[in-house]
C-alpha cells in the first residue's frame, strides 16, 4: 500500500510532449526555445549549438541507491544562424549502463588523524585549531630571508 | 639547555623566567635572546621576548623587526589567526619596510596552512589564494612569489578536488544533470589542475549513460587530444571502442562484486 | 640616506618636467616622525621626487596621510624644490582599562572594544568604543549607564585609555496597563506581551527590565493574539512608556482598537493550474463556515496547501489567501488561490561553514539536486533534515539569483557544534548508584556522519563496557548499518538478590521506506549469566541461576511525523518492535512492543511556543515458544524510567517472601507530560516538566505451595514535576515524583537524577 512506498520525485527540467511539439526545426530561434522550454540544463561543451534538457524521476529504495526511472534527455541542435536544426528526445532505451571507474585523482592536503578529529574541537573551535596537518612540502624560505635580514643586524 | 645557569636553582627551573631575568633589558639584548629562542625552537619564549622589545622600546628600530619576528614565532606555533593579526598591523605601520615582502608572504602562508581537505569548507582556500596572489602581484620577481605561485596551483587543486567530489557524489546517485554541471566547472575554471583528465572522462561516461553519444565522442576526443598518455583517456577509449581494455582491470574485486550483488 | 630608502623608491621614469615652470619636486623631507619611518610617509604621498608640483596632488596626499589614521596632525609646505611634510603621530595605546563596571566583567567589555594594546590611538576609535559600551549596557537593560573615556599621557608618545563607567540602576517596569481592551481583561493581555511587571520572582529574568525594542515586539504579539481570536480589524495604535514620578520605574501603556469580532463566511479553494483540481485540496482546509476567524490558521492552511501541492509534483506554485470582510454581517469570506509561480531551477547548491563535517554528509540530506526545480517545500524539508542530524547549532538555506533569470543558487550556511560527548568522572544515577563513568561518544566521527561510542561505566550497581559504531548512510545508500559489542555487569542484590552479567554483540541494519516510515533489523547474540544469588533469594531466582545464551533477531518499524527530532513540538511517532528468539540459544520467545508519543503545541492558549503537551504510551507482550520457560532476564520491568515515582523494577509481580521483583510478560504504560518554560533567561536552557505516569505489569511466575507471588495487574500511578537542563555538561534530568496509586509491596522512589557531559 502507499504507506510503504516512497513518493516519486521529478528531477531536472521535464519537457512534456506538447511543449516538445511547439518546437519545429527551422522556425524557432534560441530565444523562442528559451521562452518555451526555459534555459537548458546543460549546453554542449564546445560552442552553444546543442542544448540539453535532462530530467528523470527517482524513488527512494530501502537499502539501495535511488532508483532512477523514466530518464529523458531532449537535445535541441541549432545551426550557425541560431535557428533550430534538429530536436530529439532520448530516453532510457538509448542509454548505456556505464560502470563508473573506481579510481579517483588524489587531492593533496592534510588528512586529520583520528585523535585530532575526536579532540580537535575540544576548547577553541575554529578552522585554525584543526588544520595543523603537514603540508606536502613544508618549504619556508622565509626562515632564510629573516635570518639574513635580522642576523645581519643582531651580530 | 642553552640558557646560562647562574648558580640559582630557579633559573634552571623554567628557562622562560630564567631567560628574561638574566638577559639585559636593552633592545639589542632582548632581540638577540628572542632570535636565540627561535633557533632553539622555543617559540613561546621567543614571542614573549619580541613583544617585550616592542612594548618597552617602541621607538627603537628593533621594534619593527621584533613585530615581524613575533609574527613568525606565532606562525611556527600554528597560531595562525594571531600571526595574521600581527602581520596586518606590521604591514599597515611599515608599508615601506625592507622585509615587507616577507610579511606579505608569511601572511599568505598562515592562510595557506589553514586549508582543510577537499571534503570540507573551502573558504580558507579562497582566502589563501587571495593572499598568495597579493604576494605575486606586489613582489613578482622574489623567491616568495615563486613559492606563492606553486602554492596557488596547490590551492586551486583543492578547489577542483572539491568540485570533483561533489560531481562523483551526484554521478554515483545517477543524477546526471547535476554531475555534468560540476565536471564542466572543473574543465572550464580549473584548466591548470590535474583533475581535468578525470573530469573529461566522467563527462564521457555520463553522456554515454544519457545516450548522447556524439557529445561523448567529442569529449573523449578532446581528452585524447590534450592528455594522450593519461589512463583516463584509455578508459574513455575503452567505453567508446568495443573490446579496448580500460586502464585498470575491469573485473571489480570479488568482495566489491559480492557486495554489490547483495545490496 | 641609507640604501633601503633608495631601493624602494618607485623607479618612475623621470618625466621631462618643464624647466622652472612650477619647478620639480627634488626631494621630500619628513619632520616630526618618531615611530614611523620617513619612507612610510613618503610611500603614502601621491607626489614623488621628479614629479611636477601640483597643488591638487599635494592636497590629496594630505588626505591620504590622514586616512591612514596614524597621524594626529599633518602639514605639507613647499620650500623651493623641496616638499616638507610635518607630521604629529597618533600615540600608541599602551593599556585599555575599565573602572566602575560591576555588572559586566572586564574581559566581556574588552571583547566588545576595538582598541587593543599596541594599536594606534585615534579620537574616533575611542568615541566608537564608548558607543559600543553604552549599547552593551542598553542591551542588558541598563539605559542609564554613563561611560567617560579618560586618557593618561605616557612618555615616548604612548597613552593609556581608561573608561570610567557609572552603572546606575536598571530601569524596571513598574506597571503595565491597556487602553481600549473590551474583549480581554488587562491580566489576560499581560500574559500575551513579553514585557512583564516587576516582581520578586523575576529577580533573574530580564523580562521586567524596560526595553524600548521589546515594546514594538509586544505590539506584534498583541496583534497576532487578536488576529488569532477573530478580530480581523484590530489596530494596536500605540505603546508608550513614561518615567514614574519617583523615577524608579516606567509606566507602560498599550492603546488598541479591537474592532468587531468576525466569523468565517464562505471558504473556497481555487486552482489556476492545469490538471490540479481544487476539490482534491478541499480536505486540507480545516476552516469551517461559522468558526471564529483565526489569522494563524489561515496562514497555516495556506502553508500546508503549498507544501501538499509542492510534494505532489507541482514545484512552481504560489498559494494566496484572499480575505473579503463584510462589516455589517461580521463575516469574512476566505478564498485560497493556487496560482502558477515562475519556473525557477536550482543551478547550484553550495555548502559553507562545514569545517568538520564532510560536504557529502550534508548534501545527501538534500531532497533536491542541482538542476531540479526550485521546490520550496522540499528545500524546507531538506533544511529540517540537516538540522535533525544534530551536528550543527544553526542551519540557514538562502537562495540567490543564478546565472540566468530562471536559475537560482542555494547557499547553505551551517555552524558546527560540538558533537562529541564525554561522560567523565563521578556522577549519581538512581538506577546505577554513584558511578565513575568514562565514555567517549562522537556522533560525527571525522565528519563522516558515523556515530561512534566507546563507553566504560563503573558504578555501585552497574559496570558496563560497550562499543557501538553506526553509519547512517552506508556506502551513500539509503541504508544505516552498525554493530555493538557490550559487556554489562549489574548488581541487583538490593532489588532482586542476584547479580547479572551480559556479554555479546549485535549487528544492525536499517532503511527508510519514505520520509516518515523507517525499519531497522537487529541480530543479537548475548551470553547472560545470573550468579551470586544470595540465600534468601526467591526460589524462582535460584532456579534460573547459571548461564543462558540468547540468539534473537528483532525488527522495529517506526512512523515518525514529528516536526523535529531534537525538540519536537508538533506531530508524533509510532514504533512497533518485534523480537524473535529461538534460532539456537537457550531462550525461545516472541516479544512485541508497541509505543508511541504525540505532541500537542499549546501556543494557541499560552501564546508561547515553548508550552508543549506530550501524550505517550506503550504496550508490550512476551510469549514463550517451543515449550521453553521464560526467564526473569527476558521479562519486562516496570518502574524507574518508564514509571516515575517508583524504583527500578519497583512495581509489578513480586515474590512476597523474599521481596524480589520477578518482572512480567505483559506491560502497558501511559504518560502525560506538560513542558513549560521557566521564568528564567532562555539561554540557561532550563525546561520545566509536570507529568503523570500510569503503568501495569502482570503475568509472571505462578504461586506455589511455599512461595506466595503477588501478581496484580491493577495500574500504578506516579505523578510529579521535573526539570531538564541543557547544561554545558550535557542534558541533566531531575525528577521529583510521588507514587500516588501503588500496592503495599511496591517500592517507590521520590527523587531521580542522572547526567552526562558534552564537549
Amino acid at each position: 500500500c502507499s504507506l510503504f512506498q516512497a513518493p516519486v520525485v521529478q528531477r531536472g527540467n521535464r519537457i512534456t510532449p506538447d511543449q516538445l511539439a511547439e518546437i519545429t526545426p527551422g522556425v524557432q530561434t534560441k530565444a523562442d526555445v528559451r521562452a518555451v522550454l526555459g534555459s537548458p540544463t546543460q549546453t554542449g561543451m564546445f560552442g552553444d549549438d546543442e542544448w540539453y534538457y535532462i530530467s528523470s524521476t527517482t524513488r527512494q529504495q530501502p537499502a539501495g541507491q535511488l532508483r532512477v526511472s523514466d530518464q529523458q534527455t531532449v537535445v535541441v541542435e541549432f545551426d550557425r544562424g541560431g535557428a533550430v536544426r534538429r530536436v530529439r528526445a532520448l530516453d532510457g532505451a538509448d542509454a548505456r549502463d556505464v560502470q563508473m571507474v573506481e579510481r579517483e585523482t588524489p587531492v593533496p592536503g592534510n588528512e586529520r588523524t583520528l585523535l585530532q578529529a575526536l579532540f580537535g574541537n575540544v576548547g577553541r573551535f575554529g578552522p585554525g585549531a584543526a588544520g595543523t596537518g603537514t603540508q606536502p612540502q613544508q618549504t619556508t624560505p622565509g626562515v632564510g630571508g629573516i635570518g639574513q635580514g635580522a642576523s645581519g643586524l643582531a651580530r | 639547555c642553552s640558557s646560562n645557569w647562574d648558580g640559582t636553582a630557579d633559573s634552571l627551573g623554567s628557562s622562560r623566567r630564567g631567560a628574561s631575568a638574566t638577559v639585559d633589558a636593552s633592545p639589542e639584548g632582548l632581540y638577540a635572546a628572542g632570535v636565540e629562542n627561535l633557533q632553539a625552537r622555543r617559540f613561546q619564549q621567543a614571542v614573549d621576548l619580541f613583544d617585550r622589545v616592542e612594548r618597552d622600546h617602541p621607538y627603537s628600530t628593533w621594534a619593527t623587526n621584533a613585530k615581524l619576528m613575533a609574527a613568525y614565532g606565532d606562525y611556527m606555533r600554528n597560531r595562525y589567526t594571531e600571526a595574521i593579526g600581527a602581520l596586518d598591523r606590521f604591514i599597515q605601520l611599515h608599508p615601506a619596510h625592507r622585509d615587507v615582502a616577507y610579511a606579505y608572504y608569511l601572511r599568505a602562508l598562515s592562510y595557506y596552512e589553514q586549508i582543510a581537505d577537499a571534503q570540507r569548507d573551502q573558504r580558507g582556500t579562497e582566502q589563501a589564494m587571495v593572499a598568495l596572489q597579493d604576494v605575486v602581484n606586489r613582489f613578482p620577481d622574489t623567491a616568495y612569489a615563486r613559492d606563492a605561485r606553486l602554492k596557488i596551483d596547490l590551492a586551486r587543486d583543492h578547489l577542483a578536488g572539491k568540485e570533483m567530489n561533489i560531481g562523483r557524489f551526484y554521478q554515483r546517485q545517477r543524477l546526471y544533470g547535476a554531475a555534468i554541471g560540476r565536471f564542466r566547472r572543473v574543465v572550464e575554471d580549473y584548466q591548470t589542475t590535474n583533475h581535468v583528465p578525470e573530469a573529461l572522462h566522467r563527462l564521457t561516461e555520463i553522456y554515454l549513460a544519457l545516450g548522447v553519444t556524439e557529445e561523448a565522442r567529442k569529449t573523449a576526443s578532446v581528452l585524447g587530444h590534450n592528455f594522450p598518455g593519461s589512463p583516463w583517456y584509455q578508459d574513455s577509449y575503452a567505453l567508446l571502442v568495443e573490446g579496448a581494455p580500460g586502464a585498470e582491470p575491469q573485473r571489480a574485486g570479488l568482495l566489491r562484486r559480492a557486495w554489490n550483488a547483495v545490496f | 640616506s641609507d640604501p633601503a630608502a633608495a631601493q624602494n623608491r618607485p623607479t618612475r621614469a623621470a618625466r621631462p618636467a618643464p624647466a622652472g615652470a612650477e619647478g620639480v619636486v627634488r626631494e621630500i623631507e619628513v619632520r616630526g616622525n618618531q615611530r614611523i619611518e620617513a619612507d612610510t610617509v613618503r610611500s603614502y604621498m601621491l607626489l614623488q621626487p621628479g614629479d611636477a608640483f601640483d597643488a591638487d596632488r599635494l592636497d590629496r596626499s594630505l588626505k591620504s596621510l590622514y586616512a591612514t589614521g596614524l597621524f594626529r596632525d599633518v602639514r605639507i609646505a613647499r620650500d623651493g624644490g623641496r616638499v616638507v611634510v610635518d607630521v604629529a603621530e597618533n600615540p600608541i595605546v599602551n593599556r585599555v582599562a575599565f573602572e566602575g563596571n560591576r555588572k559586566i566583567s572586564d574581559d566581556v567589555l574588552r571583547g566588545e572594544v576595538q582598541l587593543r594594546a599596541r594599536s594606534v590611538y585615534t579620537p574616533q576609535a575611542v568615541q566608537a568604543d564608548r558607543q559600543r559600551i553604552v549599547e552593551l549596557y542598553a542591551r542588558r537593560g541598563r539605559f542609564g549607564a554613563v561611560v567617560e573615556p579618560k586618557l593618561i599621557e605616557l612618555e615616548q608618545n604612548r597613552v593609556d585609555v581608561v573608561y570610567e563607567i557609572q552603572e546606575n540602576e536598571a530601569a524596571l517596569v513598574a506597571r503595565i496597563n491597556f487602553v481600549g481592551n473590551r474583549a480581554y481583561s488587562d491580566s489576560r493581555l499581560k500574559e500575551v506581551v513579553a514585557t512583564k511587571e516587576q516582581a520578586w520572582y523575576r529577580i533573574f529574568s530580564s523580562s521586567d527590565q524596560f526595553d524600548p525594542d521589546r515594546l514594538s515586539f509586544d505590539r506584534e504579539l498583541l496583534r497576532r493574539f487578536y488576529l488569532r481570536s477573530g478580530y480581523a480589524d484590530v489596530q494596536i495604535s500605540g505603546a508608550t512608556a513614561e518615567l514614574a514620578p519617583d523615577r524608579t520605574g516606567f509606566f507602560v501603556t498599550y492603546t488598541l482598537d479591537e474592532g468587531p469580532r468576525y466569523r468565517v463566511g464562505k471558504v473556497d479553494v481555487v486552482s489556476n493550474i492545469r490538471n490540479l483540481d481544487a476539490e482534491s485540496l478541499r480536505g486540507l482546509v480545516r476552516v469551517e463556515e461559522g468558526d471564529w476567524y483565526d489569522g494563524d490558521v489561515v496562514e497555516r492552511v495556506s502553508q500546508s496547501l503549498q507544501d501538499t501541492v509542492n510534494l505532489r509534483g507541482f514545484p512552481f506554485v504560489d498559494v494566496q489567501p484572499r480575505i473579503q470582510r463584510d462589516r455589517e454581517s461580521r463575516r469574512v469570506d476566505l478564498t485560497f488561490e493556487v496560482n502558477e509561480a515562475p519556473r525557477v531551477f536550482v543551478e547550484r547548491i553550495d555548502i559553507t561553514g562545514n569545517t568538520r563535517t564532510q560536504d557529502r554528509v550534508v548534501r545527501r540530506e538534500f531532497r533536491i539536486a542541482e538542476g531540479d526545480a526550485f521546490n520550496a517545500a522540499q528545500i524546507r524539508r531538506s533544511r529540517q533534515r540537516i538540522r535533525d542530524l544534530g551536528y550543527f547549532s544553526d542551519v540557514q538555506v538562502t537562495s540567490a539569483p543564478g546565472s540566468a533569470p530562471d536559475r537560482a543558487v542555494l547557499n547553505t550556511q551551517v555552524t558546527e557544534r560540538a558533537t562529541g560527548e564525554v561522560s567523565l568522572g563521578g556522577g549519581y544515577s538512581t538506577d546505577a548508584g554513584a558511578l565513575a563513568d568514562v565514555g567517549l561518544r562522537e556522533r560525527n566521527l571525522l565528519g563522516t556522519g558515523i556515530d561512534a561510542r566507546i563507553n566504560g561505566t563503573l558504578a555501585q550497581r552497574r559496570s558496563q563496557v560497550d562499543l557501538s559504531i553506526t553509519d547512517p548512510a552506508f556506502l551513500d545508500r539509503n541504508l544505516a548499518a552498525g554493530f555493538d559489542l557490550f559487556y554489562i555487569q549489574r548488581n541487583l542484590l538490593a532489588i532482586a538478590n542476584y547479580r547479572e552479567r551480559r556479554a555479546g554483540f549485535a549487528v544492525r541494519a536499517g532503511y527508510a521506506f519514505n520520509e516518515r516510515l523507517r525499519q531497522t533489523w537487529a541480530y543479537t547474540l548475548t551470553n547472560r549469566e545470573i550468579f551470586d544469588v544470595s540465600q534468601n533469594a526467591s526460589r524462582f531466582v535460584r532456579q534460573q541461576q547459571g548461564e543462558t545464551l540468547l540468539s534473537q533477531i528483532g525488527q522495529t518499524i517506526s512512523y515518525d511525523f514529528r516536526d523535529s527530532i531534537i525538540d519536537p513540538r508538533r506531530g508524533g511517532v509510532l514504533r512497533l518492535g518485534t523480537d524473535f528468539a529461538g534460532l539456537g540459544g537457550d531462550a525461545a520467545y516472541i516479544r512485541a512492543r508497541l509505543d508511541g508519543s504525540y505532541f500537542i503545541p499549546l501556543e494557541a492558549y499560552f501564546g508561547d511556543p515553548d508550552y508543549v503537551l506530550s501524550l505517550s504510551g506503550s504496550i508490550g507482550y512476551l510469549e514463550t515458544l517451543f515449550g521453553k520457560e521464560d526467564r526473569i532476564v527476558d521479562r519486562f520491568f516496570l518502574g524507574g524510567e518508564n514509571l516515575r515515582g517508583f524504583r527500578i523494577a519497583g512495581a509489578g509481580p513480586r515474590d512476597l517472601n523474599t521481596r524480589d521483583s520477578l518482572g512480567g510478560r505483559f506491560i502497558w504504560t501511559q504518560s502525560t507530560e506538560l513542558r513549560y518554560p521557566l521564568p528564567l533567561p532562555a539561554e540557561l536552557g532550563l525546561i520545566g516538566r509536570a507529568f503523570v505516569d500510569v503503568g501495569s505489569l502482570s503475568q509472571s511466575e505462578k504461586s506455589t505451595a511455599d512461595v506466595r507471588v503477588a501478581d496484580d495487574a491493577s495500574p500504578r500511578v506516579g505523578a510529579g514535576v521535573g526539570i531538564s537542563w541543557r547544561s554545558p555538561f550535557g542534558l541533566i534530568n531531575i525528577d521529583l515524583a510521588q507514587a500516588v496509586v501503588k500496592k503495599s509491596y511496591d517500592e517507590t522512589q521520590v527523587f531521580r537524577f542522572g547526567f552526562g557531559t558534552r564537549f
